[in-house]
């Protein structure tokens, strides 16, 4: 079996990162190797776990998803991020997609909802 | 308060006044070409310096105002924070222009008053709202890439690109469509081109499509890795590709490929066109030019202005002077003086043509000032309209350009409200929904033509006929035999235009009679040209200036009178049997002519006009008698009969200021060589006055 992706999840809500460890974590091939519940985090987390794919929350405090998403493809270009949104945040959604974002996930989501993203994402682009 | 103080006080209003100026315009030039960030950081730098001054002079609302927007200009100086926000920001920015203008205004009249706290929060509410949406947003999703027809020849001719048709269908359940459009778009645009779509990519780019849609897209990639890339993508319910010829492909994308270049080639040019006329460098000129193109210089211009005309005025009595001098050396036969003379007279002439320089601006900040209007009038009746300014850099006479503000203004509210038609009726009659309204300028002769040009439904005659029968001008049947040409007249005159505002069947007719009396005051003429469902087009011919000009002089009953002699088109001796009647209305048979013939001493009401006084008068010295014929234009003439004739000579003209101005056919009066007054008439709206009484007559007589 082949080794599993990484993914970190950011998000400022517990429960949020909650539901999200579990499906991750339940799904063949992927499981969560960190989690940071603001942007800054996000960052520092990214660069010492060099995760395979990071679930981005857009809206949270200190420093926003739009702000990280920037941030994290300065760093590494092929930085795979799917971001994660509320209804109603379409503009918000379009603009995380135009920093980089590969694809998004609706909350409320269902848990195959989020996999197949995830797993649609990982096998797309394969090459990073 | 301090002189000292009140002078501070004075450069505080004049210097808020040029910035609120100088922030309308870069909110008119932002809203005409929302992308371009120049005018946000000129906006942003305004507000700035506005508030610096407002806070200072303890104005602290109005300062907390303009820290406001100058945050909010600062927050949107990026394209992509503004984008989805161009009414609400655009409405924002002119909306609180207004409230400043308005604030200023009163405060220079000395009620000292801030900005109201109620309108402030109002303000600072709407401003924040703004701020947050405009955070969030950023709505662009453009990837489609047009292709010119060389370029796609030249694409073509290489022959390593395939042209692909893609049809794809998102799932129903997609909620953000957008955004998976996007995200389909940047998958395909990385691969090769996207050229255009189906529904049209200004349809696609707002997201606004049902489910499915076509992409015209050509790639050197196969059609697999096309149908590869697009599996990759979620939320696709279906997909078709199919391979088509380049002949096929630019069928399909021409209509979108061309409409889009030619709206770049139009965004690269300034709407307004210029024909600057690189000839006219008199000094001058070019001096007073630049001045004027200096910022914001209009009030000190108004001085200026004043000081001119003190000039002009000690001009005009040099020139008295100076053909009263002409006299004497004439009559003494000076050679030696009359040589000089010359010299001297070559000089006044140089003089004067500076003179005339001086009092001339350009009509471009006039113009350009009518975009807002028009934008509003536009906005207010739901009209589109594109504002085309042509010849801007057409001097003219200041204070003719400002006499002829109001009637400006009156012609491009009718052309908005009466002459261009709402969209979807332009849509109806196949017409490009984007209604375009021309303000043009150009000088012939002497004159200066303005142009007003709609693109509309052009006047309804059959309306005029119905309203003039209406007014009471006309009983049916006269009404019925008239020309076009002659209702074209009828829109003008003062009966026509009525207070009953709802009616606006005959489409034009707000007060254009307000419109002619203003231009013929001036010495100029309305001219109108329309075509069904082509437009309107109202020419309005004004002197270039009016100061100094060639007459003839010519005496009646003893007084002395003038003339310009660009109007005479040739001088007899009277004839009585020349004399001839219309409809009981004296004409002059010149040639195979009749032309009306006006008797300037009754005109003037200098003799009591009855048939025996002339009978006697005919009689008496029907010799010395003289017909001048005058012409307005090529069909409009009238012959004046005079007394005397006198020599021809440059006067000066003085504002005709006392109760007489009201009567319109004296353009004002001079001083002769011989110190005598003498009044110069206009011949313009003489004859345009006998015409009316002309017409006037054959209505009564019918």
């Amino acid at each position: 079996m082949p080794e599993k992706k990484k993914i970190l999840v950011v998000d400022d809500a517990a429960f949020t990162r909650n539901m999200l460890k579990k499906i991750i974590d339940n799904a063949d091939y992927t499981k969560v190797v960190g989690e940071a519940s603001d942007g800054n985090e996000a960052i520092k987390l990214y660069k010492q776990l060099k995760p395979d794919l990071v679930t981005m929350d857009l809206v949270m405090p200190v420093k926003g998803g739009i702000e990280t998403i920037e941030e994290i493809k300065k760093f590494d270009d092929g930085a795979l991020i799917i971001c994660v949104s509320a209804l109603g945040q379409e503009a918000l959604v379009l603009e995380a997609a135009k920093k980089g974002a590969k694809d998004f996930i609706q909350k409320p989501f269902k848990s195959d909802q989020v996999t197949e993203v995830l797993e649609r994402t990982l096998l797309n682009n394969k090459g990073h | 308060m301090s002189s000292k103080e009140d002078k501070d006080f004075k450069l505080f209003v004049k210097e808020a006044e040029e910035l609120i100026r100088k922030i309308e315009e870069s909110i008119l030039n932002l809203e005409e070409n929302f992308k371009n960030n120049d005018p946000v950081e000129q906006l942003y730098f305004s507000y700035h310096n506005l508030k610096g001054m407002t806070g200072m002079v303890g104005f602290d609302n109005f300062s907390k105002l303009c820290h406001s927007l100058e945050n909010l200009l600062d927050e949107i100086k990026d394209y992509e924070k503004r984008a989805e926000n161009k009414g609400q920001l655009i409405g924002l920015l002119f909306e609180s222009h207004d409230v400043m203008r308005n604030l200023i205004k009163k405060i220079k009249e000395s009620d000292k008053e801030d900005l109201n706290r109620q309108i402030l929060k109002e303000f600072e509410k709407r401003i924040n709202n703004l701020k947050t949406s405009t955070t969030t947003s950023d709505y662009d999703i453009t990837f489609f890439k047009p292709l010119s027809k060389e370029e796609f020849e030249k694409i073509t001719s290489k022959s390593n690109y395939k042209f692909f048709k893609v049809y794809i269908e998102i799932q129903d359940t997609c909620v953000f469509k957008k955004v998976r459009l996007f995200i389909i778009f940047r998958a395909l645009d990385e691969i090769g081109r996207i050229c255009s779509s189906s529904p049209e990519p200004t349809v696609l780019e707002k997201g606004a499509i049902d489910n499915d849609f076509e992409i015209y897209f050509m790639t050197k990639e196969s059609k697999n890795v096309i149908s590869h890339r697009i599996d990759e993508i979620l939320e696709i319910e279906s997909r078709k590709i199919t391979e088509i010829s380049s002949d096929e492909f630019y069928n399909l994308i021409s209509e979108y490929c061309e409409k889009m270049l030619d709206q770049m080639e139009g965004n690269s040019l300034p709407t307004e066109e210029y024909s600057i006329d690189s000839t006219q460098e008199s000094t001058v000129s070019s001096v007073i030019a630049d001045n004027f193109d200096d910022q914001n210089k209009i009030t000190s211009i108004k001085v200026d202005i004043q000081t001119l005309e003190t000039l002009m005025d000690y001009f005009g009595e040099l020139v008295i002077l100076k053909n009263q001098m002409s006299q004497i050396l004439q009559k003494n036969r000076e050679r030696e003086g009359s040589r000089l003379f010359d010299d001297m007279d070559k000089l006044f002439l140089e003089i004067q043509e500076i003179i005339f320089q001086l009092k001339l601006v350009r009509v471009e900040k006039t113009f350009r000032r009518y975009r807002r209007l028009v934008r509003d009038v536009a906005k207010e009746t739901g009209k589109q309209i594109k504002f085309v300014l042509k010849g801007l850099d057409v001097e003219i006479d200041r204070k003719v350009l400002e006499e002829l503000n109001s009637p400006l203004i009156h012609l491009l509210r009718n052309a908005i409200y009466h002459g261009i038609e709402s969209p979807e009726e332009r849509n109806k009659k196949n017409k490009d929904i984007v209604g375009t309204l021309r303000l043009e300028s150009y000088r012939k002769a002497g004159s200066i033509y303005i142009k007003v040009k709609d693109d509309g439904r052009g006047l309804n005659y059959e309306g005029i006929r119905r309203k003039a029968i209406r007014n009471g001008m006309y009983s049916p049947e006269e009404a019925g035999k008239l020309t076009n040409e002659q209702l074209e007249k009828i829109i003008f005159r003062s009966g026509f235009s009525t207070l009953r505002g709802a009616d606006q069947i005959s489409g034009r007719g707000m007060g254009l009679a307000i419109v002619s009396e203003k231009v013929e005051e001036l010495g100029g003429s309305v001219e109108v040209n329309s075509v069904e469902e082509k437009g309107t087009e109202f020419i309005l011919d004004v002197p270039f200036t009016r100061a100094i000009l060639k007459a003839q002089i010519f005496s009646v009953g003893g007084d002395l009178y003038a003339i310009p002699i660009e109007n005479i088109k040739q001088i007899y001796f009277y004839k009585r049997e020349n004399l001839d009647y219309i409809k009981g209305v004296e004409h002059y048979r010149l040639d195979s002519e009749l032309v009306p013939l006006i008797r300037v001493d009754e005109y003037l009401g200098l003799s009591s006009a009855t048939n025996s006084n002339e009978f006697s008068l005919e009689k008496s010295n029907s010799s010395t008698k003289i017909a001048i014929w005058c012409k307005k234009d090529e069909e409009n003439s009238a012959v004046l009969v005079v007394d005397e004739i006198l020599q021809q000579m440059e006067v000066v003209i003085k504002p005709f200021k006392s109760k007489y101005s009201k009567f319109r056919s004296v353009l004002g009066v001079t001083i002769t060589g011989r110190g005598k007054i003498c009044m110069v008439m206009d011949v313009m709206d003489l004859i345009s006055s006998i015409s009316r009484e002309v017409t006037k007559s054959i209505s009564i007589s019918n």
